[in-house]
């Protein structure tokens, strides 16, 4: 079993140990966290002297990052030449592949249904229903595609209802990162650590003040049988609980989240 | 620019094409589907009874009527499926395309790929649900076999026109009236479909819409029912409490239910001004929102969204058209709109 760190900023490294043979660097839920060229040196250079994997990890993204990410890209394959690329949105598939880095497919486009209240209901719901509320994967047609663009590696979210991977990845040789112990919920363009404001419409003139790296808001409801985090514009959930048999299920790499990955 | 118009009951068809729709889009939710995979793995995300046709039978009338006065219908399939699923969003699709329908609305590039494999022919338009925020997913969509990308409602008009910049020989659509929600479509996994399980009888009332048609005839409001529904059913819209270091971030404190996710802002968001700076990036088609509206509502819609895409043959100034959008909202929903409402403010 592989074991990964998942870091968004460089002081991040000093969690790492040496159980961790990857770096996952970036981010997936913000265009203002997208690193900085420096930042990223930082670890591209700590993984080179301790000989660890690299992935770099992007999000949704306007083409306005597109070109931002396209230059740290560019370093990356000088650097670290074979690296891999979490693409979270189809468009970065392309890209990825034109850097000559690994395309990896991110957890944003696993399409995991992820929402707490499933918990209560699942033990009451049809087979078929409970099924789907545990997949994870896409279908024979959509992983032949992405085997034809080099992509052989699917990450998903540890769901408390329990995981079923999708049969046509397996049967097409797919390999499963497994996310630990944050699910990302759900995700927006409005961050209400910005004043409530869309924050691709109210940028301040001195950028985002980046509150969400320093600060965790908590929400309860009688509902949801799990507390759920907001930090910036994302809701993220925590299960501690890992599935048994890991290596039996086809997930061969846990992308471990030391905090909640803002 | 043309008008694309939802409906969810084959009735409507002829009053939403005399009212100004150019195409329409509608879903269809079976008795067999709900009976398999419940409101929580439904084929949309809009599990109400008073969202989607209930038949292709119903289906076949809607493109029947809107064929002959010339109007094209697209068919939505806007969910992510899974498993074994995705047998039954192929036969719902193949259906649909025996029906008549002019295209496909599709979420999931797995289906995209089922319907082109199994030979299909009709165009697929990709849609909100597949998160579409730059050009370079355009032109991977594009690559698919999809003819129209449908932008998310997230973007804002600069991003719009740097993606039309950037792409050549697809379709791009936009949102223009109702219901923008707070998360991004594609990547919000809160479920949609809890309330038949869990509250029955309101579930029941809203699903047979008797109660709203009652009221509605009586000229009452009838918005708190839909509130009713998403305080309970929507993850986005429950009263949370709030704790912790950032708390003092969030405004409103002890419920997230106004700033997170403003009902009232949900239902009347606008985009109509916005026609002025999408005419001139070349969009060619704007979407009207709210499949489960009562069809004077959406008669309203059509007709304002129409009104609108008039006014900008008047040549007027971009303040100038603004202004004049802005009182003819006035004039149709009876109070001022504002910033709060906005689909695509500055």
């Amino acid at each position: 079993m592989e074991e990964a760190i998942f870091i968004t900023n460089p002081s991040g490294l000093k969690g790492w140990s040496d159980r961790y043979s990857r770096i996952y660097f970036g981010n997936e839920f913000c265009e203002e966290l997208i690193p900085s060229r420096e930042e990223l040196i930082d670890v591209l250079d700590f993984s080179l002297c301790n000989g660890l994997g690299f992935s770099f990890v992007t999000g949704l993204v306007t083409d306005a990052a597109i070109d931002r990410i396209c230059a740290l890209l560019a370093c990356i394959t000088k650097r670290l030449p074979g690296s891999e690329v979490i693409v979270n949105d189809w468009g970065m598939l392309r890209v990825a592949r034109s850097y000559n880095l690994k395309p990896i497919i991110g957890r944003l486009l696993s399409k995991q249904r992820r929402d707490p209240r499933i918990l209560d209901l699942i033990g009451r719901l049809p087979q078929k229903t409970a099924e789907c509320l545990r997949s994870a994967g896409g279908g024979l047609y959509s992983m032949r595609f992405l085997r034809k663009n080099s992509v052989d590696r699917l990450e998903i979210d540890n769901l408390p209802q329990g995981i079923i991977l999708d049969e046509a990845a397996i049967s097409e040789g797919f390999h499963f990162s497994l996310y630990y112990p944050f699910n990302y919920l759900t995700t927006s363009r409005e961050c209400l650590f910005n004043d409530g404001r869309d924050y691709y419409k109210h940028r301040d003139p001195g950028g985002c003040a980046r509150k969400c790296r320093d600060n965790t808001v908590t929400l309860r409801h009688p509902s949801m049988p799990l507390p759920i985090y907001m930090k910036g514009n994302t809701l993220f959930i925590e299960n501690p609980i890992m599935p048994g048999d890991l290596l039996s299920k086809g997930i061969d790499r846990i992308v471990y989240q030391p905090g909640i990955p803002m | 620019m043309k008008i694309v118009a939802p409906i969810s009951r084959a009735y409507e068809a002829e009053c939403l094409i005399r009212a100004g729709a150019d195409e329409l889009y509608c879903g269809v939710y079976t008795e067999k589907w709900r009976k398999t995979y419940t409101d929580l793995a439904a084929p949309s995300r809009h599990p109400g009874r008073s969202a989607s046709l209930g038949s292709f039978k119903e289906l076949s009338r809607v493109v029947n009527t809107a064929h002959s006065r010339g109007i094209g219908v697209s068919f939505t399939m806007n969910e992510s499926y899974s498993g074994r699923q995705y047998e039954f969003a192929l036969d719902d699709a193949s259906r649909a395309i025996d029906a008549g329908v002019d295209a496909l609305i599709v979420s999931d590039i797995n289906l995209m790929l089922m319907v082109r494999e199994k030979g299909h022919k009709t165009r697929i338009c990709s849609g909100t649900g597949a998160n579409t925020f730059n050009s370079r997913t355009v032109d991977f969509y594009k690559e698919l076999g999809v003819s129209r990308v449908i932008l998310d409602r997230q973007l804002a008009i600069e991003e719009i026109g740097t993606i039309a910049s950037k792409t050549s020989g697809v379709e791009l659509e936009v949102f223009i009236l109702n219901q923008k929600c707070h998360n991004i479509d594609g990547l919000c996994t809160f479920a949609h479909g809890f309330t038949g399980m869990k509250y029955p009888l309101l579930s029941f009332l809203w699903n047979t819409g008797l109660l709203k048609r009652v009221l509605n005839m009586c000229a009452a409001d009838v918005s708190w029912m839909g509130k009713a529904i998403f305080k309970r059913e929507l993850g986005c819209c429950l009263d949370y409490k709030i704790s912790g270091n950032g708390d003092s971030l969030v405004p409103g404190k002890r419920t997230i239910s106004s700033p997170l996710f403003d009902i009232d802002r949900f239902l009347k968001t606008c985009g109509a001004c916005a026609l002025y700076d999408l005419e001139r990036l070349n969009i060619g088609f704007v979407k009207i929102v709210g499949r489960e509206d009562f069809t004077s509502k959406k008669v309203r819609d059509i007709k304002f969204i129409r009104g609108a895409i008039e006014r900008l043959k008047d040549g007027l100034a971009e303040s100038a058209f603004k202004d004049a959008i802005k009182a003819m909202y006035k004039d149709t929903n009876h109070f001022d709109c504002g910033s709060r409402f906005c689909y695509y403010s500055n």
